[in-house]
């Protein structure tokens, strides 16, 4: 039985008014964060000083300072590249893995097409994070874990939104002409197909991407991605937690970095989808 | 036909369950370069490390482990947990109920409210309430669920001292005794008044958390299903003859958008019991996710492991029910069957 749980084009409304051009500020200044991490961040994002431990925000410290008398913005600033690097990365190794799989199983014959989608199926029925909770522990602990057990949970889905435009774009009358003028399958697939596909694909990432980093930082809090003292944002906020109840800053910022990246990417997703639609 | 599509449906169940113990054996056993020393834990001894290798029978071919662990498996043998010094299947039942209180307690909230939001959102698409619900609904996706658990705790209790920091129960007073393993439950048949109202209060942040998380995708789905639905043929005609708006929502729309709703609420499940562990966590809730958490900060992975196991299990579980629930609230997936 297949319903469909996807909200169809006609749903989803193109972001108005001010949402957007925020959402692209956003971008920029998380761009700015990872490239130059050090013309930004004001302070030295590990050493301790531990006359300034725990102070609020102030001039010099704009979000205050952590248990080390570390500067909380120079630790986002520069965690910035752990954290939405890393789930960039998922992202990308998920959706290039999944574009493969679902593009083969998509133009492979009935049988290995219906054994491939079964695999795929297999995965919606775990708890995936769950899953990618026992991967991480077992192969230890890192950012590089982190990765590698998100990116096995996440391809899936990537592998049936690919094969579902596969078997959709195969009916084309583009690509029955392309077939009737005697053009490779395999031509077809990388000229006629994978173009359309992509496009698709590209909605998806941006919005996974926001939801990849709260994965991260999920792991990472519960203990399983970045060691301290390294400034990734879920570690942060893992390391706020004997002092949050005093030091308001010290969870407020961390969080609020994250609620604001998720979203942004969400929001430029949805812009994305609705340009598609239109 | 009802009943060839259980039969498929229970088959599948079981083929996720066996995909997760060769997922789990995997992990266990052929991951890790020295499985006897991954069991044993950090700092044991090399002594330590060769009795386990020789009581989990590690030194033995692994078709034959394969087959051992799994037999294990039927026999609801998870392994023995390093850190508690118990067999792992008996600390899950210690900490199962914790776990399940809060579930259905959080998901009896969520499905009234996000039921709620979706009908007001979908009565006027593109209204105030539809635009507020939705930005709402935007941002609630992106707050990390244990970020969210926090700052509410921040509120709540730093603040306001209205509820507890965390746990389930006041560590100065005695618990009712355990009947049904749920205190609400407990409290109340026990007679204790204010021994419910104590549980009641350690459940509402937790909840709060779960419920404010899954509402942000859920009410977004519901939303549009609802709004699809709407744009049939049939509501117009029921429009065109003349019927009120609320008859129209009430008595078709929504038990016609019941069904992708239901699929959407069963993927709800599955996010609900990975989300669940991060606010035991933060909570201090004595679940089996606070368990498998505390196990393996000191590099104790069997509970890991095994609350992999338990939880698809649950959600195996969770799938079959939904699959019976599909042809009682829609009578069209009788006649399609597969």
């Amino acid at each position: 039985m297949s319903i469909s749980t996807q909200p169809t084009r006609r749903t989803i409304a193109r972001p108005k008014g001010v949402l957007l051009p925020l959402a692209l500020l956003v971008l920029v200044i998380l761009a700015a964060f990872t490239l130059l991490p050090g013309l930004i961040a004001p302070h030295d994002p590990i050493a301790l000083a531990m006359a300034d431990r725990l102070k609020p925000p102030s001039l010099t410290h704009i979000f205050g300072t952590d248990e080390g008398g570390r500067d909380v913005f120079s630790r986002i600033v520069y965690g910035t590249r752990y954290s939405l690097g890393v789930a960039i990365a998922i992202v990308f190794a998920s959706a290039l893995f999944g574009v493969i799989y679902g593009a083969v199983s998509g133009m492979a014959r009935q049988g290995i097409d219906n054994l491939m989608m079964r695999i795929v199926d297999l995965f919606f029925g775990f708890p995936a994070l769950v899953l990618a909770l026992a991967v991480a522990a077992s192969i230890g602990r890192g950012l590089d874990s982190v990765a590698l057990s998100l990116a096995i949970i996440w391809w899936p889905g990537y592998a049936r939104l690919v094969r579902g435009e596969v078997l959709r774009l195969r009916e084309r009358p583009h690509v029955e002409a392309a077939r009737a003028l005697g053009v490779s399958e395999m031509t077809i697939l990388r000229r006629h197909i994978i173009p359309f596909v992509v496009q698709e694909v590209n909605v998806r990432v941006t919005t996974d991407i926001g939801y990849a980093l709260v994965a991260v930082t999920a792991l990472s809090f519960l203990g399983l991605g970045a060691n301290s003292p390294t400034p990734e944002w879920g570690l942060l906020i893992r390391d706020s937690r004997p002092y949050f109840g005093s030091a308001w800053w010290y969870l407020v910022f961390p969080g609020t970095m994250i609620m604001l990246t998720a979203t942004a990417f969400s929001l430029i997703g949805d812009a994305l989808a609705s340009r598609r639609a239109a | 036909m009802v009943i060839a599509f259980l039969l498929k449906r229970l088959v599948w169940g079981l083929v996720v369950l066996i995909a997760v113990a060769v997922i789990t054996f995997f992990l266990s056993r052929v991951v890790p370069a020295d499985p006897a020393a991954f069991l044993a834990g950090q700092n044991a001894s090399e002594e330590t490390v060769q009795r386990i290798r020789v009581e989990h029978g590690l030194d033995r071919p692994l078709p034959e482990q394969f087959a051992s662990y799994m037999i294990g498996l039927a026999k609801g043998d998870l392994g023995e947990s390093i850190r508690t010094r118990r067999s792992v299947s008996t600390d899950l039942k210690q900490y199962l109920p914790a776990t399940l209180e809060l579930l259905i307690v959080s998901f009896v909230l969520y499905l009234a409210v996000s039921f709620s939001l979706a009908v007001l959102a979908a009565r006027r698409p593109g209204g105030a309430v539809d635009g507020a619900i939705r930005l709402v609904t935007m941002v609630g996706t992106g707050i990390p669920v244990f970020w969210l658990g926090m700052t509410l705790q921040f509120f709540f209790f730093y603040k306001l001292h209205w509820l507890p920091l965390g746990a389930r129960f006041p560590i100065r007073e005695t618990a009712p005794p355990v009947v049904s393993g749920f205190l609400l439950v407990d409290s109340l048949l026990a007679g204790s008044l204010s021994a419910f109202l104590a549980s009641l209060k350690h459940l509402t942040l937790p909840a709060a958390t779960i419920v404010v998380n899954l509402l942000a995708v859920g009410t977004r789905l519901s939303r549009a299903a609802l709004i699809q639905e709407q744009s049939r043929l049939y509501v117009r005609t029921a429009r065109g003859k003349g019927l009120s708006p609320n008859r129209i929502l009430f008595k078709h729309i929504l038990r016609n958008a019941l069904s992708p709703i239901l699929t959407a609420t069963t993927m709800q499940f599955g996010y609900m019991i990975s989300w669940v562990i991060l606010v035991e966590v933060i909570f201090d809730w004595p679940g089996i996710g606070l368990y498998a958490y505390q196990s393996f900060q000191v590099f104790d992975y069997s509970p890991v492991i095994a609350l992999a196991i338990v939880s698809t299990a649950g959600f195996v579980i969770i799938n079959l029910v939904m699959d019976l629930l599909y042809p009682v609230i829609d009578p069209r997936v009788q006649s399609v069957g597969s």
